[in-house]
Order: structure tokens, then C-alpha cells, then sequence
């Protein structure tokens, strides 16, 4: 894996899902030794295990987008799995990014 | 509902508590004598393991007539702000009124949701079997959700600049525990169209709830779901509109309420398992107009008919129904009660047909 890295990572945060519905996204940047702690995250067994939780109903859905860090980086998992290191990111993220107003929906609409 | 007759000497120890039997001997010495006829009371009575509620009544022989129905068994939780369940217990079954709001609005909230399945359906509970009613207040740290676990009930405070605390809307609570009924009866999957069936399920029987209990007919009712959670700041009335999906909101940071109203804005997307909480505009339209095409009180026939489906009666449903497949078993649930060309099956096919859903197996009778 000789891919170029960026000197900075930029992390993307999208909730989805909730009683609410609605569509939430915080984009943050990293740089330095920040972004190393990023760029180790991803290689992490924090990033690779992560089950799925088929009895909650209404539950955020969370999906975390990492580039910066040679491939672009995407996990998506429930929120009773959000724990550890891979919570405390996206606390950072929500915490010192920006939220990003009124994303819209990312999907298509269809005509059956 | 069990009737049981009993002369005042004769009360069965085993139904009625001590202190009750006391309370009976106490007013038939001299009070209901009387005026037996405004003697009618209805007490609750609840034990660990078994909940029933019993109404005592005099009748025109002098007999006691103690009436044994279904009653909750909540118990509420507070997780004090951290995200570990259930919490220390905040409010029993049968306990008074605590000093904090949200716990009380949760409790009255199952009690509204107990109310319509048992009065209404017969349904004793979430599993038909008196299953106790847990829930959790105060989850989490500015926590803009309310969601079910597959056990209990949990609910956020909300993070105070959008929403406020989740208990507010007796919709959204009636919702949750919804979840809990659909996951012991049709447990339909939580993705895609039997994900928005899922979600449309809660939001009619969470309408419901709130209708049944300000006893307001089709006509008069909001059709909202979560009225009230926003917080003043937010440009918008509740979370979905079931009368007028897509109009819920329309707001600078919140955007604009995504719902659609018909098949014709069907939308495809990997989030949110598949657009739940998006696609569930079709079928609550659908009931929508069901509801208020046969007029009158919604929970009586539109929710009787969508409550059979839910139970199998218009065939079993496939845990990944599509809307036709959903929209051909509510047509054959209304035509088992009501008949197949009866005006309540005809507004069901009519309800499918305005919301773009073809019925599957086309619209036979
Ligand atoms: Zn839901």
C-alpha cells in the first residue's frame, strides 16, 4: 500500500435513522498527530468489528467516511454498537466539526 | 373481560386484596345500602406477576359485581443522563405521581398505549400476555431520540436547541411501544418497504393512541406524530404528517420534512435501512384516508382492519412484505369483518389506489 497520503484526514459523520428521521452530517479535518490517530483508528480492530442490532427499532444508524488516509475509509454501524474509540471520534467530530445545514436526502427519488 | 359475581359474603380471596375486602365490608354496612346505585367504583389492583384491573359495582339485587380486565405493569426507569439501562427506578405500577415530569409522562403515556390495545383490540400488552411495560427516561446526554430495544422503551431529553424531551408527544410513545406489538405479531423486517410498513404501523397506532385517548374522531385529529417535541426555534409542527406527508417541517438546520406522500416519490437510499422513516409517508397516507373516508372514530373500523392484518387475519404476512403485499392483506382483513364488497373493504382498495400502491393479486374480492 504505497498510496500517497494527504497530510490531512477529513472525517464525515452522517446519522441516519431515529424516531426522527432525520439526516444529520459533521465533517472535521485533522492534521498532525491527530490525524495519525485517525489513520491508525482505521487499521484498527476497533474499525473492522462491528455487528448488527436486529431487535432495536428507531435507533440512529451511523456512518463514518475517512479520507485522507490513502483509500477513502467508510464504516457504517447501529448505535448500540457505538462505543470505544470509534465513539469518542464521533463525539470529536460532532463536538469540533461543522455541521453540515440541510444535506438532503441521499438516495433517489423513483417512480415505481 | 371476566364478570364475576359474588354476594359481599362470598369474595373470592384470591381475586380481591385484603385491604379491598375491608373497603367492600366497610360499604356495605351502611353507604351503599343507600345509594347502591352511585356506588360504582373502579380501583386498580396490581401484584408482581399479574395486573388486572377491577371495577366494583352493586346491581340491582344487591349482588357485588366485580369486574377483572387487563391492566399495565409499567415500570419507569431514569438513567440520569448516562446511556447504562434501565436506570434507577423512578415510578412503580400503582405509585402516585413523582416530582419529575418526564417520568410521569412516560408512565401516563404506556398507560394511554395499554388503554387502546387492551379497550380497544383486547390485547393484553405488547405480547398479548400482560407483558410489563419498561421504559427508561433521561437516556443519555442531550440525546435526540426515542427508540425500542426489543425490551423496553428509551427516551432522550433531547438536546434542547432542536428537540426537547421525547415523552411530550403521547404519539411517539404509543410509537415505541408499537414496535414491541408489531415485533411479537407480523415482525416484519426493518429495512426497505417491510422496514417502512414496520414504521407506518407504529405511526398509526401511535395517531391512534392519542385520538383514543382525547376521544377525537378521524375529522377532528392532527395526524401528527411527535406534535410538540419541537423545540420553539424549529420551523415545524411534529416529526410526520400522516395527512399531509412532506409538510411536517421546513427548516433552515433541519431541512425539509423528506416524507412522500405517494409511490410516484418512492425513495431509494441505503440510509436509514432503506429509507424507513422516509417511505412510511405512503402507507400512513393510505390509512389516512382511510380512516377519514369511513368517518367517525379511526381506532373503530380503519384501525380494527390495519390491527387484523397485524395479526395475520388477512393471511400471514411475510416478514418482508412489500406496500401491495401489505396493501392485499389489509383488503382481505376488512373483507373477513366486514365483508368483501362492504364499504370498509371498498375504502381500503380506494385509500391503496390514491397513494400510487397497486394491490397485490390485483383488487379482487
Ligand atoms: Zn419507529
Amino acid at each position: 500500500m504505497a498510496a500517497r497520503r494527504a497530510d490531512t484526514v477529513t472525517v464525515t459523520i452522517v446519522r441516519t435513522g431515529g424516531v426522527a428521521g432525520h439526516r444529520r452530517q459533521w465533517v472535521a479535518t485533522a492534521s498532525g498527530s491527530a490525524a495519525d490517530l485517525v489513520r491508525e483508528l482505521v487499521e484498527s480492530d476497533a474499525w473492522a468489528g462491528v455487528g448488527a442490532d436486529p431487535t432495536s427499532r428507531d435507533r440512529f444508524v451511523w456512518s463514518i467516511v475517512v479520507t485522507g488516509v490513502g483509500r477513502r475509509r467508510t464504516l457504517t454501524m447501529p448505535d448500540s454498537h457505538l462505543v470505544g474509540p470509534i465513539q469518542e471520534l464521533v463525539r470529536r467530530v460532532q463536538a469540533d466539526g461543522e455541521a453540515v445545514a440541510d444535506p438532503g436526502w441521499h438516495g433517489t427519488a423513483t417512480s415505481e | 373481560m371476566t364478570s364475576v359475581n359474588l354476594p359481599p359474603t362470598a369474595m373470592a380471596p384470591g381475586i380481591v386484596p385484603p385491604f379491598l375486602l375491608t373497603r367492600i365490608a366497610r360499604a356495605t354496612g351502611e353507604r351503599l345500602s343507600v345509594a347502591p346505585e352511585a356506588a360504582a367504583q373502579t380501583l386498580r389492583h396490581d401484584r408482581p406477576m399479574r395486573s388486572a384491573r377491577i371495577s366494583l359495582s352493586i346491581d340491582e339485587n344487591r349482588t357485588i359485581v366485580a369486574e377483572v380486565s387487563d391492566a399495565p405493569n409499567r415500570t419507569i426507569g431514569d438513567a440520569r443522563n448516562t446511556e447504562t439501562l434501565p436506570g434507577r427506578t423512578a415510578r412503580s405500577e400503582g405509585e402516585d405521581p413523582v416530582a419529575d415530569a418526564t417520568v410521569n409522562e412516560a408512565y401516563d403515556g404506556l398507560g394511554a398505549t395499554f388503554d387502546l390495545y387492551s379497550q380497544v383490540y383486547g390485547r393484553n400488552s405488547i405480547d398479548g400476555k400482560g407483558l410489563p411495560l419498561d421504559a427508561t427516561v433521561h437516556y443519555g446526554s442531550d440525546y435526540d431520540n426515542a427508540f425500542w430495544n426489543g425490551e423496553r422503551m428509551v427516551f432522550g431529553d433531547g438536546d434542547g436547541e432542536v428537540f426537547g424531551r421525547f415523552t411530550a408527544s403521547v404519539s411517539v410513545i404509543g410509537h415505541e411501544l408499537t414496535h414491541g406489538v408489531t415485533q411479537y405479531t407480523a415482525a416484519l423486517n426493518y429495512a426497505n418497504q417491510a422496514g417502512a410498513l414496520n414504521e407506518s404501523i407504529s405511526d398509526v397506532f401511535g395517531a391512534l393512541v392519542e385520538q383514543h385517548s382525547a376521544q377525537q374522531t378521524a375529522s377532528a385529529a392532527s395526524w401528527l406524530i411527535g406534535e410538540g417535541l419541537f423545540t420553539p426555534s424549529v420551523r415545524g409542527v411534529a416529526l410526520r404528517s400522516m395527512k399531509a406527508p412532506g409538510t411536517a417541517y421546513d427548516d433552515p438546520v433541519l431541512g425539509t420534512d423528506p416524507q412522500p406522500a405517494t409511490m410516484a416519490g418512492y425513495v431509494t437510499t441505503r440510509e436509514d435501512n432503506g429509507g424507513v422513516h422516509i417511505n412510511s409517508g405512503i402507507p400512513n397516507r393510505a390509512f389516512y384516508l382511510l380512516a377519514t373516508t369511513l368517518g367517525g372514530r379511526a381506532w373503530e373500523r380503519a384501525g380494527q382492519i390495519w390491527y387484523d392484518t397485524l395479526l395475520g387475519k388477512g393471511g400471514k404476512l411475510p416478514a418482508a412484505a412489500t406496500f401491495a403485499r401489505f396493501a392485499r392483506a389489509t383488503v382481505s382483513a376488512a373483507g373477513a369483518r366486514y365483508g368483501g364488497s362492504s364499504p370498509e373493504a371498498d375504502a381500503v382498495r380506494s385509500a391503496w389506489t390514491e397513494v400510487g400502491v397497486t394491490i397485490d393479486g390485483g383488487t379482487t374480492r
